[in-house]
């Protein structure tokens, strides 16, 4: 499967599965690039910055696309969490 | 393939780390949050949410959840959570530190009274209830003293007052701090108040490692900044510590002591203490490793993390 397909099929899991799900926490997940089978993804509003983000990312999101698409290599957050303005849980040392 | 049930707040800074270091294990991962995750109905194998409030009822429920997807070691990251992470583990009949111990380890109040009844040196100290009278107590008191929460890490409401006009600000300062909901939340602990001695003079944390009631040193930071108040942030951490070498031993039998005291005997250990010529004092010992971001400054033998050694130790595998 080339890069282009991987495309399609990560952008379709994020609209109609993913993002209706972050959607709840007042998140959203896009899709920056695929190059080389590796996934570019970006969160924003709630994940942005959310203490839970890595969850969402690599027990949820990441998991759903292997199983998938198994021809992905990898999967990138290229978020800059340090800029999230409204994270949906805002990290804390407690 | 072994399975890791990750106890982890949604406020945690520890999840990349704890992740990273499972996924370099290999080892499958469940993780359990406190409150929901976005995803949790597409991966329900993989994400939990559970009481953390009700260690008993979040207990049960991973026991039935073990049923159809077995758990081989329980892991907290915070206070909370290691507590959560004891009554889990006993109810699974895993290896684990008692739940008395690793209560005790959360309570700054009880910590100091098994310290002290143990032999360990701690600053003198006395509890208050967040209705006492300010001003009555602070006549009572002996200066320089901190006040403290008997929760919260960080650092967070450790005021040091210097006579009674400033022990009256520190201690409305504090009740403002367990009135917020989410410390208020935490039930009884959270209407007390711990007034202790100041004790002056240099402040280090141990990170260790307790193997069967063993204490291995993983590092030991020196805080070169001066912290004597009023409050007590948290700024530059070094290691390896410069201090002699038969210093840093007192510290890890001081250490090892305080573990001792407490009943502690499996896992990471995360202590401050405060050394002067009278030697070291603990201060703090939580059943737990360093908070925040710090562990990306340790790296071990075959580069392993802090929280792979934690993890590795969970599953009763070798370090070394």
């Amino acid at each position: 499967m080339g890069d282009t397909e991987i495309k399609d099929k990560v952008q379709e899991l994020l609209e109609n599965t993913v993002n209706p799900s972050v959607g709840m926490h007042g998140g959203f997940v896009q899709l920056i690039d695929v190059k080389d089978k590796i996934v570019y993804l970006q969160m924003g509003g709630g994940c942005q910055g959310c203490g839970a983000a890595d969850v969402t990312l690599k027990m949820g999101i990441e998991r759903m696309i292997r199983e998938e698409i198994p021809e992905v290599e990898e999967v990138m957050d290229t978020t800059d969490h340090a800029s999230g303005q409204n994270p949906y849980y805002a990290p804390s040392k407690g | 393939m072994s399975r890791l049930l990750l106890l982890l707040p949604t406020t945690t800074y520890r999840t990349e780390a704890f992740l990273n270091a499972a996924a370099k294990l290999g080892v499958e991962i469940t993780v359990a949050s406190g409150r929901g995750q976005a995803l949790t109905d597409q991966q329900p194998t993989t994400n939990l949410t559970l009481d953390f409030l009700n260690p008993e009822a979040a207990a049960r429920r991973v026991v039935d959840f073990s049923e159809k997807v077995p758990i081989d070691a329980a892991v907290g990251v915070d206070d909370d959570t290691t507590v959560l992470a004891a009554v889990i583990a006993k109810a699974l009949s895993l290896p684990h530190n008692s739940v008395s111990s690793v209560s005790a380890a959360k309570n700054k109040h009880l910590m100091r009274e098994l310290l002290r009844t143990g032999g360990v040196p701690v600053p003198r100290f006395a509890l208050y209830s967040v209705d006492d009278n300010p001003e009555l107590i602070a006549r009572t008191v002996s200066y320089p003293c901190v006040v403290k929460p008997l929760i919260l890490a960080a650092s967070r409401g450790v005021i040091r007052a210097n006579n009674e006009g400033e022990f009256i600000a520190a201690f409305q300062r504090v009740l403002k701090i367990l009135e917020q909901p989410d410390v208020s939340a935490r039930g009884s602990l959270s209407r007390n108040i711990l007034v202790e001695e100041f004790i002056p003079g240099q402040e280090v944390a141990l990170e260790g490692l307790l193997r069967n009631g063993k204490l291995e040193l993983l590092a030991l930071f020196d805080k070169p900044d001066p912290l004597d108040g009023p409050f007590f942030e948290e700024t530059i951490y070094v290691t390896p510590s410069r201090l002699p070498s038969s210093v840093q031993s007192a510290i890890v039998e001081t250490t090892r002591r305080a573990s001792g005291a407490l009943g502690l005997r499996e896992g990471p250990v995360h202590a401050e203490l405060r050394v002067n010529p009278q030697g070291p004092w603990v201060i703090e010992i939580a059943a737990r490793s360093i908070g925040g971001l710090c562990s990306r400054a340790l790296r071990f033998v075959s580069g392993m993390s802090l929280e792979e050694i934690i993890l590795r130790h969970a599953f009763g595998w070798g370090v070394s």
